[in-house]
Formats: structure tokens, sequence, C-alpha cells
């Protein structure tokens, strides 16, 4: 109905979405250990 | 001199010589108008990297999150993360700038939409640059005035940015910009951490510093009523800036010129997404540092003092030199891609498109640096002539959104049409209005309601409406999904883009 135009994603952008992913929470647990050093 | 010791003068006289020496080095590359104005879509993937985290970091985003952090704790770091959770997706992004081959985004509306979104979007990006460009230099000239006990003045600082980067920028182009970027984008990750050690030192290490400050000021989310120009910092607070940000990115008039300028899809792929992943790093320092002036200056009455009076006290001399060249090197990174970006719009987008289309190079590239002088004039004018620049660059924040509505309207959906994505821009932009100056809603509520209503009018107004023309729409999705690199194909299909 929609007529949309999304194409099955190649390997290169799941696999860089997942590890882009990976990076971010890795920055956000990061922050928040730091946040916890010395309490 | 200049409220600095001797040492300072020279650090930074060394920075800023050495800065224009390589921006003038790389101007020697340029040949013609791809070259001015998109770098030949020559740059690998550290300098699309360092591109992106320069262009998109600049010391007023430092100055505010540390402001914020001082107000609000860990929690004002997101002034600046509200585009964390739409960093994985720069990801998916990148390619689809790369594979316009368009030079400027309102090339974008031109080709998908109409000459009207066009001609609106290039008005808005001119606009959109002039006065990005004027809000920076004025907040640097301040705090660099600041960190010299005022030694030097606003204006002198002012001055002496603006005609650095015009030096090689009128110069080189995006080249320059490209090649100075890795320098400077050397130099902001040092401004950002350069503060933390002695910060820390300062309150006693890190134990120290949970012994002077409440507990609280340590969480990420800050639920409670916010001081007077803060928000309240919820999980729906989060959620909305970051589907704002998702939005409205793809909209920002710079955005494809740093996604395309790199030789392949891959190229502008890690640019954007790691180049914009440093400065998420760097924003880690900078709520840090903030939240350390907590304990340092209690009682600020203006929280943005807080990181120029902790460079002033606290670093040594030598190093508030390196602390001024990285202040001036986040900004003039940022200013000389905005001002070739902004010169390209102008003569891509109007000059050459409704005046003298026939015209050499050289003649469009001297419109272009006539035009870069005039944007950035332009922008110190507008600038000093707002009372709040805060508010002017929430209402811009927004502005991107609306346009980002139509943008993704156009990438997705086949059936969106010219009326459908006026509707978006015109009907999003209204709400906003509505919630912000009548209702007076909190920001996350206006996100949505901005969102919701804009998207719905795209998709209502272009199905009462008649579709594009096929043909229209079949040469855009072929350009869109034909990879880079597999140019052949648009030319059998009898496409001819501008700049593969």
């Amino acid at each position: 109905m929609f007529d949309l135009e999304i194409r099955k994603p190649n390997r290169q952008t799941v696999i860089g979405f997942i590890v882009a992913w990976v990076c971010v929470i890795a920055i956000m647990v990061l922050t928040m250990v730091i946040a916890q050093i010395g309490a | 001199m200049f409220g600095l010791h001797v040492l300072d003068v020279a650090t930074l006289s060394i920075y800023l010589i050495g800065i224009v020496i390589a921006g003038l080095w790389a101007a020697r590359k340029v040949k013609g108008v791809g070259d001015y104005f998109m770098g030949g879509r020559a740059f690998g993937k550290a300098f699309m990297i360092m591109h992106s985290f320069g262009t998109g970091t600049h010391t007023d985003q430092a100055v505010t999150v540390a402001g914020a952090s001082y107000k609000l704790g860990l929690g004002g770091i997101w002034y600046q993360w509200l585009y964390l959770f739409a960093t994985p997706f720069y990801w998916i992004i990148a390619p689809i700038f790369r594979r316009l081959r368009c030079i400027t985004t309102a090339d974008f509306f031109a080709g998908r939409f109409s000459p009207s979104l066009e001609f609106l979007y290039t008005f808005w990006g001119l606009f959109y640059f002039a006065l990005q460009i004027g809000t920076m230099l004025l907040g640097t000239g301040k705090t660099a005035s600041a960190i010299t006990g005022g030694g030097v003045t606003e204006w002198q600082a002012i001055w002496v940015m603006t005609l650095l980067f015009l030096s090689y920028g009128l110069l080189g182009g995006l080249p320059a910009a490209i090649v100075t970027d890795f320098i400077q984008g050397i130099f902001i990750i040092v401004l950002s951490f350069l503060l933390c050690p002695y910060v820390l030192e300062q309150v006693g290490g890190f134990s120290g510093l949970h012994a002077q400050v409440p507990a609280e000021m340590f969480s990420l989310i800050a639920p409670g009523d916010p001081p007077p120009g803060y928000d309240r910092i919820t999980p729906f607070f989060i959620l909305m800036i970051v589907i704002n940000a998702l939005v409205g990115i793809v909209a920002q008039p710079h955005i494809l010129e740093s996604t395309s300028a790199g030789k392949t899809e891959l190229e502008g792929r890690i640019g954007f997404t790691y180049g914009n992943m440093i400065k998420r790093l760097c924003t880690v320092a900078w709520s840090f540092t903030g939240i350390a002036c907590i304990a340092l200056y209690p009682g600020l009455t203006d929280p943005e003092h807080a990181f120029g009076l902790a460079s002033r006290d606290l670093l040594p001399i030598g190093l508030i030199g390196v602390m001024l060249a990285s202040m001036i090197a986040a900004v003039m990174s940022t200013c000389d891609s905005f001002m070739v970006d902004g010169a390209a719009l102008f003569v891509e987008n109007l000059y050459k498109r409704h005046f003298r289309p026939d015209e050499t190079d050289t003649h469009y590239i001297n419109v272009g640096r006539a035009v870069s002088l005039l944007i950035v004039a332009g922008g110190l004018l507008v600038a000093d002539q707002f009372v709040s620049v805060v508010e002017i660059i929430r209402f811009s924040w927004s502005f991107v959104a609306f346009f980002g509505i139509a943008f993704w309207g156009g990438i997705v959906w086949r059936r969106c049409n010219s009326h459908g994505a006026w509707a978006g821009i015109l009907v999003s932009g209204l709400l906003w209005y509505i919630s912000d100056a009548v209702w007076e809603w909190e920001l996350p509520a206006q996100y949505l309601l901005y969102t919701i209503g804009g998207f719905a009018a795209l998709v209502i107004v272009s199905k009462l409406t008649p579709p594009l023309p096929e043909e229209k729409l079949n040469r855009f999705y072929t350009i869109l999904h034909t990879p880079v690199g597999e140019e052949q194909k648009l030319r059998d299909a009898g496409i001819t883009v501008v700049l593969e």
C-alpha cells in the first residue's frame, strides 16, 4: 500500500550498524563506570 | 602580552601559522568547482573521520555541556548527547548521501521534489550557516577574552579567527577545510581532555569529587524541576531528543558534504559514524569538567563561565596557549566548512541555476569566494543583534527537523510528492510554533507533536494530490539505489550526474 523504497541491507550495513551500537553502549557504560569511581 | 605568558603566545602563534600553511598547501589541489565544493570526492577514512569530528564539534558545545553539567549534574551531558543513540544510524545515512551524488542538500530537494523546495531550502541553509558562524565566533570570542583576563578583547579574538580561516578557506575551499580539520581535530581532543586531570587534582580526585558533590549529580537523568533555561532530563526527554535528532540530522545543510567528500561509501560511513563517536567521548570529559566545577566554583551566576574559569585558574603556563589554540581550532574547523558549504548552496542552487548557468569553473569559484565573505560578515552582523542566541539555536534544531520530515518522506516513500513535502514542513512548523509560543509545552512534548503532525500531513496531502512524474521518480531512485563505483549502470540508463 505504501510503496516504500526500502531495500534489504547488505552485509557491510548490518555488521557496521551492530558494531556502531556496541560502541555507543560501551561509551554509555564507560561514562556510568567513571561516575561511580570513588563513590 | 595580551594577558598571556610569552610561552602561551608562542604556542598559539606556532599553531596559527602552521594551520594557515597547511590550508594553503591543500589549496594547490583545487582545479575546478567539484574540487572546491566537494574536495573532488577523493578523501580517505582518516581525513573523513577528522573532518566529521572537526566540523561537528565546536568550543561553545564544550562550554554549554560543562555549564549544563554544573547545573544538572551528569544529566547535562544530554545537551550534546542528543545524537548519541542516533549515531549508529549514521552508518546507514552516510551512503544515502554519497549515492545521491549531489553537491548540496538543496540539489536533493530539486531532484526529488521541485524548484520551490530547492529555493526554500537554499535560503534556510544560507541563514543557518551565517547564524551558526556568527554565533560560534561571538561565543568563542567571549571565552577567549575571559581566559586572557581581557588582554585580548572579544572582537580582537573574532577578527584573528575570521582572518585565519578566511585566508586558507577562500583559496582552498573544502580540501583546505578537510586537511586543516585533521590537525584541528587533534587540538579539539586536547581541548576536551586537557582540563580533566587539573580539575580532578584540585578537588582531591574522584573520591574528593564524590565527597563534595551531591550523589544525585552523578545520575544520567535529572527528573526534578530544572533551573531556568534548562530542561527536565527524563527518559522521555532523552527518547524525544534522539528521535528529533534522527529526523533532523539529514537536513542539516553541511551533513551531505561531510559524508560525500570520501572516495567511496565506506569512507563516508566510517568518517561520519566514528568522527561523531569521538565527539561523544569528548562530551564525557566536558561533562565531568562541569561537575568538578560544582565543587571548585560554588554559586556561579553564569554556569557557562565554568569551563573558562577552570582553564584560566588551573592550567599551567604553556598549556593555556594550547587551550586557546584548541578553542580556536574547534571554531575554525567548523566555520571553514560552513563557509564553503554556504557558498556551494548559493552558487549551485541560486546563481548557476537562475542567473548564470554557462560560466567557467573559475568564475563560479570566484563567486563562491565572494559569497563566503558575505556569509561570514552577515553571520557576525545577524548574531550580534540577537539577545538570546540559545533561543535561536534551539529554533534551528527544530527547523532542521521540519525539513528532515520532507527528506525522509522523499527517500523512503515513492508516493511522496512536492505538495506532501511542503505540507510536512509547514504543518510541523506551525505545530512547533503553537506548542512552544502559545501552549508553552516542554521540549519533548513539542518534538512529539510536530513530528507526528508533520509526517501525518506529508502522507495525507501526498495521497490527496497527483503523484510526481514516473520519469522523474525513476531517475531519482535509480541514482539512489546504484552503489558508488557502479556508475556505468547510470550511464547505460542514460543518466548523467554532475559529480560522480
